[in-house]
């Protein structure tokens, strides 16, 4: 049995690794996004804006 | 806040999860690239844009989307951006359109259609809805092959209309509708004219021949396959002989074996080697006769032995049909 606190570390952890893998796996440039979508078929999202 | 939203609203995730996010700053190079190739009138920010796979543009406005607006664009455009492909569906498919392009520009049909097959559990091919660059080649390359099987189909029809091109046409409609088989549409074109064909009782005999060779020819493209094609072109010389069926079996024979490859006779009174389609029994013997499912032989000895026909090989089998005939 794993205690309380130590799972909520582990969810939180996992959590967490998702996050930066996302992250990590969003494209930085229209180039990157271009190639990522025409190597799996997926549509570019792409929103406009002002950096902040 | 529309970024924010994309990136934190739980509803949203596995929507925006089938799109390639991307966040452009107004002052970038990229946001002068995606202007100018995707207008949207106006100067407010932000600006949303969906790009198919493939370039085209499924959405473009400047709106910040909120409440149900964007989930409800997100599906409208996921509807329109066509099917996506897993890590083992894009090698699946980069393996199939590599090996199916080689294969056509060396004019190599049947492994061209072969190479593509795997992807009709994609969808059919030529019309896979999805817009990944390798599936948009795959399409492209599938319907090439459809035009060539539609004038081959257009050839077939012109050549069948002429007595002294029939049989060769029957050979080549019979091949079509064995390699455009995954190609569904021309498949069925080819089929057609194959059931109509075979209902004309002329013609029905120089089909089977035609099938025959076919079959040796598919036999021959397969792994370890070359020796029992060319014994079944043997014999469907033997079978043939004095026909149309013939000089087709032979050329196809040539093909395989060599010009200089002998087709066995049955001399009667001659002894020859016997033997059953794996080689290991063989008898040099002459024949003496035919006895319903069996063949009576006799050794250079003098000794005579009866042999169950269906021992024997293909080749022998038909030169004793032959001799029957």
């Amino acid at each position: 049995m794993i205690r309380q606190p130590v799972q909520t570390l582990l969810i939180l952890a996992v959590v967490a690794v998702h996050h930066c893998a996302a992250v990590a796996a969003a494209p930085r440039s229209l180039a990157a996004a271009q190639n990522l979508a025409q190597q799996t078929g997926r549509a570019i999202l792409a929103v406009a804006g002002r950096d902040t | 806040m529309l970024e924010k939203r994309l990136v934190s609203d739980r509803k949203l995730a596995p929507l925006v999860a089938q799109f390639v996010p991307l966040k452009v700053d107004v002052s970038s190079a990229d946001w002068r690239a995606l202007s100018r190739q995707y207008p949207v009138a106006g100067n407010t920010i932000p600006v949303v844009y969906v790009i198919r796979a493939d370039g085209e543009k499924i959405f473009g406005a400047r709106k910040a989307l909120s409440g149900e607006e964007l989930p409800r664009m997100l599906r409208a455009a996921r509807a329109r951006a066509g099917g996506t492909l897993n890590a083992q569906q894009q090698s699946l498919v980069g393996d199939a359109v590599e090996t199916a392009r080689v294969a056509l520009r060396q004019d190599r049909v049947a492994d061209s259609i072969r190479a593509l097959r795997p992807l009709s559990k994609l969808g059919p091919l030529g019309q896979i809805p999805c817009y990944a660059k390798a599936v948009v080649e795959a399409n492209s390359l599938a319907r090439k092959l459809v035009e060539r099987g539609k004038s081959e189909l257009a050839e077939i029809q012109d050549a069948l209309a002429k007595q002294e091109e029939v049989f060769a046409a029957l050979l080549t409609l019979v091949t079509a509708e064995r390699t455009y088989r995954p190609l569904n549409v021309l498949h069925r074109e080819l089929g057609t004219l194959l059931r109509e064909t075979s209902r004309k009782a002329e013609l029905k005999p120089l089909l089977m021949r035609a099938r025959a060779i076919d079959k040796a020819r598919l036999r021959a493209t397969a792994r370890g396959g070359r020796p029992k094609a060319i014994r079944e072109l043997t014999a469907l010389v033997i079978r043939y002989r004095g026909d149309v069926g013939e000089a087709a079996a032979r050329g196809e024979l040539e093909k395989l074996a060599g010009k200089d490859y002998q087709v066995p006779e049955l001399v009667p009174g001659e002894a020859r080697t016997w033997q059953d389609d794996t080689g290991k029994f063989r008898i040099v013997a002459k024949l003496i006769k035919q006895r319903g499912s069996k063949v009576e032989l006799e050794r250079e000895t003098g000794e005579r032995v009866t042999v169950p026909i269906t021992r024997l090989s293909t080749i022998d089998r038909a030169l004793l049909r032959a001799v029957q005939e």
